[in-house]
């Protein structure tokens, strides 16, 4: 270890050095760099106004600390539980449908023999993934509109009720995730496919020989192989458990959804720019980042101990 | 061999499978399709509900009287110049950071890796940020689309491991030939790495093109508003309540131009995916999640 340590310094110029004889290489970086230093590493230090009385007079700097005033507000008001309930709700919903959907997608295009056909199939999946919010919310509302919409009509011609699930509190949050799973599922489908083509074709063969069915070997060959992405992804979304989504949810939104539908990142919108109330706004967000980062460390080390895959 | 003869029940699997695969393809496209025929038929019919695969009664008229609306002229022209001045921005600024962070040799190197790994695990949130871009004036101007936006670290982090891939010979004997950094860069680095720039260039612009949330955040001149913010206000929009629809000469109705909108932001769109196809698969995949 100290014999490494000692090698790798009479290779490596000292730091100062290492600058100089670099100098060009790092200066490239200097746009970036101060880029991320101010739109990402002074709102890191800007959370810090969720223990003050923000005031735009006195900046983020000279305002006054009040402690933990707006968190205690946070808790103590009727939305705080709304909030909580839905964001989980909605994420946990989310993840549980497309986790196994997005498998089970990959599987089939994989299963397809003709490279056109597969090619076609493939195109046509992950173009709804280019689209905002905006426009799928406005093919939605015309779709499944209650006069005009396709579906209305066939549901009339067939003598039944139209449907108003759009703007039904009761469906909400499964309309969310239907329309989030028809947006999403062939991108989500990419990266199982990748893994499903790093497989080494020999074991399918040697399954072969020793006489396993197709479906034996997807079970004991191509699932295993699948399972390490699954677990990398399904930490990722849950370390965004509470932040996903702010356009889905608010192109769909209106203020007789609020109770079934309103998420933390719409509030925060909502509330904090819309009515000016930055600091309580600020302790919304940094209470949610900090439930996140909580619930990936935990999440990391079930992982680790199950399945020996770790973020870090 | 009996290896390649289908058994009755994998040929009942694969006929099953392309059924499914096909219905699934069929609701992206029927919505689709039925935009654009709606964007193009009659007035009545867009309204009675008739309209399904095929225009009915094709007409122009909802396309042409959104083509001339001064709202939709404004956001159109923004919308543009923000995806192309903002992709090109990000591209370089992008491309600029993540050659030294490809650079293992570097000292700093672990450093800056951890400086761009840092903001996608802990972010300071809308309100801070906001803060921080209304604090240097930016809002209402057009550098509130371009600059908050400037560096985004996954497609850094991609960039990065793809430009790592790239032989460090070549670039020893550019430098050797007396090139400079920035050079190697520019004409060897970049060049060599087209899949992996074709693909977070692809990714850059639809964030522009589909720029909202920034929109809503930082801007309240109408002068500055995108396509996806007129279009959310014309959704929004009931029938009664509508300007446009009464602005027209012809009588055109809400949801013909509605749909005439949503037509014409999805076009540019569908016009450039398919043929950046070929390199996000590649793109995403060198660096996938894990980095």
């Amino acid at each position: 270890m100290a014999n490494k340590q000692l090698h790798k310094k009479a290779t490596q110029d000292s730091l100062l050095k290492d600058l100089i004889k670099y100098r060009w290489i790092y200066i490239l970086a200097l746009p970036g760099l101060l880029y991320l230093l101010v739109f990402k590493y002074v709102p890191m230090y800007g959370v810090t106004v969720a223990f003050k009385d923000y005031s735009s007079r006195l900046g983020i700097l000279q305002s006054p600390w009040v402690g933990m005033k707006h968190f205690m507000r946070l808790f103590a008001s009727r939305d705080f539980a709304i909030l909580l309930k839905n964001t989980l709700f909605l994420n946990v919903y989310k993840i549980a449908v497309m986790t196994p959907l997005a498998m089970v997608f990959a599987l089939c295009l994989n299963a397809i023999r003709n490279v056109y056909t597969k090619r076609i199939m493939q195109t046509i999946s992950y173009f709804p993934h280019f689209l905002s919010w905006v426009v799928i919310s406005g093919i939605t509302f015309q779709l499944f509109s209650p006069y005009s919409g396709t579906l209305n009509q066939i549901l009339i011609k067939l003598g039944m009720q139209p449907m108003t699930f759009l703007s039904s509190p009761k469906s909400f949050k499964t309309m969310l995730v239907v329309f989030g799973a028809w947006k999403e599922l062939g991108w989500a489908s990419i990266i199982y496919l990748a893994a499903l083509s790093g497989i080494n074709t020999e074991l399918y063969e040697a399954a072969q020989i020793d006489g396993a069915s197709k479906l034996r070997k997807t079970w004991h060959i191509t699932m295993p192989a699948l399972i390490p992405t699954m677990v990398t992804l399904l930490l990722i979304d849950i370390g965004r458990i509470m932040s996903v989504g702010f356009e889905q949810v608010y192109v769909y939104l209106n203020p007789i959804l609020y109770e079934k539908g309103d998420v933390f990142a719409t509030y925060v919108y909502r509330v904090g720019l819309g009515q000016g109330k930055f600091s309580y706004t600020t302790a919304v967000e940094l209470f949610n980042t900090m439930i996140g980062l909580v619930l990936l460390v935990v999440a990391n080390k079930i992982s680790k101990r199950l399945t020996e895959e770790s973020l870090w | 061999m009996k290896a390649y003869k289908e058994t009755g029940a994998e040929k009942a699997f694969t006929i099953l499978n392309l059924t499914l695969l096909s219905l699934f393809s069929l609701t992206i496209l029927y919505p689709f399709a039925h935009v654009a025929s709606s964007a193009l038929s009659a007035n009545d019919a867009v309204l009675g509900g008739m309209v399904t695969f095929f225009p009915v009664r094709p007409t122009t008229e909802a396309l042409r009287q959104l083509l001339v609306h001064r709202g939709y002229q404004s956001a159109m022209a923004n919308t543009v110049f923000i995806t192309c001045v903002g992709t090109l921005m990000n591209l370089f600024v992008t491309a600029m950071l993540a050659y030294p962070l490809s650079r293992k040799n570097l000292r700093f190197s672990k450093v800056l890796n951890i400086l761009v790994l840092l903001p996608m695990f802990f972010s300071g949130g809308m309100i801070p940020t906001y803060l921080v871009v209304s604090t240097l004036k930016l809002t209402d101007t057009y550098w509130a689309y371009l600059l908050p936006s400037l560096v985004s670290p996954f497609y850094c982090l991609l960039l990065r491991n793809f430009f790592a891939s790239i032989p460090k010979e070549l670039e020893e004997s550019a430098i050797i030939d007396g090139a400079g950094y920035g050079r190697v860069l520019l004409q060897i680095i970049m060049p060599l790495s087209m899949a992996a720039i074709a693909t977070i260039a692809l990714f850059y612009a639809v964030d522009h093109w589909n720029v909202f949330l920034g929109g809503i955040m930082y801007i309240n001149d109408r002068k500055l508003w995108t396509l996806q913010m007129f279009l959310r206000e014309m959704i929004s929009q009931s029938e009664h309540a509508s300007e446009l629809a009464e602005g027209g000469s012809a009588f055109v109705s809400l949801e013909s131009l509605r749909m005439a909108a949503i037509l014409v932001s999805i076009l540019p769109i569908l016009c450039v995916y398919p043929f950046v196809q070929k390199y996000f698969v590649k793109g995403v995949m060198v660096g996938s999640v894990k980095g």
